[in-house]
């Protein structure tokens, strides 16, 4: 009799259990189709932007940083007039330059080409930054791009020139 | 004596029972432990899946405005228009403009680009006719330079078609979390997962019928279901919803509930693109951020979240608007927005822009090109997950002109054609600048919002006379000849290594005796070609080929000279693009940099240069090219192209007119167009009757100007007959100037004596161009 009710327990039990195992369902769809990446988080307040690049009207350029090829006695320059944007962005470069941050300083030379493709002098300037980083093939290549814009200019051929004999050397 | 044992029994039964039902609640008590706790690992790795769910965000290229640009105050006013600026009487917040004739004042939003953040300003730009005269800040200071932010183009989903775009909880704005709370769940930041006073609220609403619906789901309940596609509304299921919601809950915090649900609700559908998120639907309804969003506005997403296609503002504008009604009296009723407010809400339209099929995959061929340059350096996931922001070099406006160009210029082909029954047309286009190395836009077929086979990308056709280019500039650069050096256009037989032999043939089967290169080119005459293609040998030119845009050199067989060579239209526009360098290889991209989720650049592009080729003898070629315009075989250009623009270009057509090309440019783009049958029969179609015309209408509207010569040391502009190459004499001849390397020889003119061999050689040349016309 106590068996009895024990199996009777036991059966009410399993079936009890089973029921509501079948009510449960199957496992729910969605479930695991899905694998969250580990991956750090992203916070839930912005970060701090970074150093305000602002286009600031024309100032006076500072003089090309250290370490730039530079012919020694530059003669009277025909070189083709920079349009105030493109000097703009030739100004932010420097900034860049003089600070070490040669990624930025070649991002905005790279949009001042958008403007001016064909300014030999922003081809001559990434060629610079180019060399500073250590791509001395790219400097050469950028030097000779240059060199191909300044046909009939004495000091921007020289200029060019210059950079493809420093490039080559390395 | 015999009742005890009866009342033991009973006792012991009693005992027994209560320890069987012990026993049973236990196990069963156990069950539901282990399911719950199932639930919770389940809602509690899709919340956190979720959420870390970010996939990468494409821009096109930011408009750079600066005085001297080429650009019309309708031009600007289109793309104030398309990245969502509102245009208002007076510019007092950021994303508006305002438009007077000649001058358009706007109100910029910030972007943190890769070399900086570009703050939000006021700005005024002057223009003049078609370029912009100056540019003025606030103060009336005069700016040099001023960025846009870059239109959004899509997000990169690789795997799903679930669009979302998040934000995070700085970007949502107040109004529409108390809107939503007030609207679907007032107890919201109360309740523990489930409201049973909604429930109750509900039940009463429904049985009095007339209220506005209120569902009684909470938020939690709401966000629950929409991780799980199920909508059968079975007990069960709501029993389960109801369990995970408090397991929600108890785990994360309301803020964060919230901003899952702002950015997970399911809030329209683009074609076969589910719109998660508020963020993204604030886009697809509206086309601006959710901050510049105004009080109606917000109310309708709210109003759409009960039932996306059934509250439809574009199908079903009117019960849309009795909702959005109701939800700006409900916010008004609890307080969200005051009486006035409301009213003037309510008198507003709805505002809905566009339809939902041109936000339907934007641009899947250049995104297909993004992707392939992004996965040399991501991984699937990163691009799904994190949040990465990805700057390229589409230009919006070529894109839509291409693809709209191409489209027409297929339907007129097909409608002209002599044979009706014929294979229907298909193509592609690329266009990239000229200095630089940026893809402006490409399209991959004549339906551009298939995301089908990316021709531009994959289909590789013979090129034909595309490659004589290359072949005459190995013959520049071998020193041994000119533009105007002369060739013999006669019978030539050609010895192969398999011991056969090759008779190239013209197009027409004439022969024109001795001509110029510059002819040979300009009118694509095969034997010239091949002649000097042999002296100079199919290996240098195979080598050239490779060095100005191939990945390999071809087989260097006598029938490269001709063209028998496939290739995709990208890789014919990175040869074409070295060729408008001046002969510098700048590998063509579509991406220029990567930021992460904060705008951290993460990785940049950079722009890089070789030279492939002698920059001079690129410049004799490239003048080559433009007499192919001028006065050869893409003369027909000239109809279409806006006159005295100069452009530089190559007809191509393969065997059996199988495939129709041109590749050309101007000063500012290089563009190559290939029109085909996608079966490969022939089409009937040269280069100069099937691409050509879609070319030149295409880039008639690019508003570029003409192709410039880069004066080049050691060349000299001289001047020859076009038809002989001899001296050129004022009056006699057909005179052109090309520039040739200094010290070049040209035989005198003898025909210019005697008037009657005169009109001999102009009949002869009058026959040639009717001839001409042909091709």
């Amino acid at each position: 009799m106590v068996a009895g009710t024990v199996a009777l327990s036991v059966r009410t039990g399993v079936a009890l259990l089973g029921t509501l195992l079948l009510v449960s369902g199957c496992v729910p769809p969605g479930f695991g189709t899905r694998e969250p990446a580990s991956r750090t988080p992203v916070p839930a307040t912005q970060a701090p932007p970074p150093a305000v690049a602002v286009i600031h009207p024309v100032p006076e350029a500072p003089p090309a940083p250290a370490g730039s090829v530079e012919l020694p006695t530059p003669p009277a320059r025909t070189a083709p007039p920079v349009s105030a944007a493109t000097q703009a962005l030739l100004t932010q470069s420097r900034v860049h330059q003089v600070a070490g941050r040669y990624e930025q300083a070649a991002a905005s030379i790279e949009r001042a080409l958008h403007i001016e493709p064909r300014q030999p002098l922003l081809w001559l300037e990434l060629g610079n930054i180019r060399l500073k980083e250590g791509d001395f093939a790219q400097a050469e290549g950028m030097g000779r791009k240059a060199l191909s814009l300044s046909a009939g200019d004495a000091a921007l051929t020289a200029r060019a020139e210059a950079l493809i004999a420093t490039a080559k050397k390395r | 004596m015999p009742r005890k044992p009866r009342r033991g029994l009973r006792q012991y039964l009693s005992q027994r029972v209560l320890v069987g039902l012990g026993v049973t609640a236990a196990l069963l008590l156990a069950v539901l432990a282990l399911y719950i706790a199932l639930l919770d690992r389940q809602i509690v790795r899709q919340f956190e899946g979720r959420r870390w769910d970010l996939p990468a965000q494409v821009y096109a290229r930011p408009l750079e405005i600066y005085a001297g640009l080429r650009l019309t105050p309708d031009d600007l006013q289109r793309e104030l228009t398309a990245l969502g600026y509102a245009s208002t009487p007076t510019v007092k917040s950021q994303g508006t403009f305002s438009r007077a004739p000649q001058r358009i004042a706007v109100f910029t939003r910030p972007f943190q680009f890769w070399d900086g953040a570009e703050p939000s300003r006021k700005a005024t730009i002057r223009f003049d006719g078609g370029t912009v005269a100056g540019l003025a800040d606030s103060s009336g200071q005069e700016l040099p330079l001023l960025r846009l932010d870059p239109p959004f183009i899509g997000n990169i989903f690789t795997t799903h078609a679930e669009d979302r775009m998040v934000l995070g909880p700085n970007d949502v704005p107040a109004i529409l979390l108390d809107g939503l709370k007030v609207v679907e769940d007032r107890d919201f930041d109360t309740h523990g997962g489930v409201s049973l006073r909604a429930i109750a609220r509900a039940m009463w609403a429904n049985v009095r019928a007339g209220g506005i619906e209120q569902g009684g789901s909470t938020l939690t309940q709401q966000l629950v279901r929409s991780y799980f596609l199920d909508n059968r509304r079975t007990l069960t299921r709501k029993l389960r919803e109801a369990l995970m919601s408090v397991l929600l809950e108890l785990h994360f915090e309301k803020p964060d509930i919230l901003n899952a649900y702002v950015n997970e609700i399911y809030l329209g559908q683009a074609g076969d693109r589910a719109i998660h998120g508020f963020g993204l639907a604030s886009q697809f309804y509206f086309g601006r951020p959710l901050t510049e969003l105004q009080t109606q506005d917000i109310a309708l997403l709210i109003a759409v979240v009960r039932g996306p296609s059934f509250y439809d503002p574009r199908r079903h504008p009117e019960r849309v608007r009795d909702r959005r009604n109701m939800v700006l009296d409900l916010m008004a009723e609890f307080g969200v927005i005051d009486a006035e407010e409301a009213g003037r809400a309510k008198s507003r339209n709805l505002g809905v822009r566009g339809t939902a099929s041109n936000f339907a995959s934007y641009n899947p061929t250049f995104m297909d090109l993004v992707r392939r340059e992004l996965r040399a350096d991501y991984k699937e996931e990163d691009l799904e997950n994190a949040g990465l922001r990805i700057m390229t070099t589409l230009d919006p406006r070529i894109q839509a002109l291409a693809e709209l160009r191409l489209a027409e210029g297929l339907e007129e082909l097909e409608r002209n054609r002599r044979k009706k029954k014929s294979s229907p047309l298909d193509g592609a286009i690329i266009v990239t600048g000229t200095q630089t190395p940026d893809v402006v836009a490409i399209v991959g077929g004549r339906n551009a919002r298939l995301k089908g086979f990316n021709r531009a990308l994959d289909a590789k056709r013979p090129i034909g006379s595309l490659v004589k280019p290359v072949v005459y500039l190995a013959g520049f650069q071998s020193g041994r000849y000119t533009a105007a050096t002369v060739i013999e256009d006669a019978p030539l037989t050609i010895r192969l290594d398999t011991g056969k032999t090759w008779q190239p043939q013209n197009y027409d089967r004439q022969y024109r005796g001795p001509v110029p290169a510059v002819r040979a080119l300009a009118e694509s005459l095969n034997t010239p070609t091949v002649r000097l293609g042999m002296d100079v040998g199919p290996k240098r030119v195979a080598t050239l080929l490779k060095g100005l845009g191939l990945e390999t050199a071809p087989p260097p067989l006598p029938s490269l000279l001709l063209g028998s060579l496939a290739l995709a239209p990208i890789e014919v526009a990175q040869i074409y693009n070295s060729l408008a360098n001046g002969g510098f290889r700048a590998p063509l991209k579509t991406v220029r940099a990567v930021l992460d989720t904060d705008g951290k650049p993460l990785e940049r592009y950079q722009l890089k240069i070789s030279r492939v080729a002698d920059p001079a003898a690129v410049q004799e070629l490239n003048a080559s090219l433009i007499q192919v315009v001028a006065r050869g075989t893409a003369r027909g250009a000239r109809t279409w192209l806006p006159p005295g623009l100069v452009v530089a270009g190559k007809t191509g057509t393969s065997d059996d007119l199988r495939d129709s090309w041109f590749a050309g440019f101007t000063n500012d783009h290089v563009t190559v167009v290939w029109v085909g049958a996608d079966d490969n029969s022939a089409t009937g179609l040269t280069g100069a009757s099937g691409a050509l015309p879609v070319w030149a209408r295409l880039v008639a509207g690019f508003g570029d100007a003409g192709y410039e010569p880069m004066p080049a040391e050691g060349l000299q502009d001289v001047s020859f007959d076009f038809a002989t190459g001899m001296m050129a004499v004022a009056g006699c001849g057909d005179p052109v100037t090309l520039p040739l390397p200094a010290g070049t020889i040209l035989p005198p003119n003898p025909l210019c004596g005697s008037g009657i061999d005169n009109l001999n050689g102009i009949a002869e040349r009058g026959i040639e161009w009717l001839r001409g016309l042909l091709h």
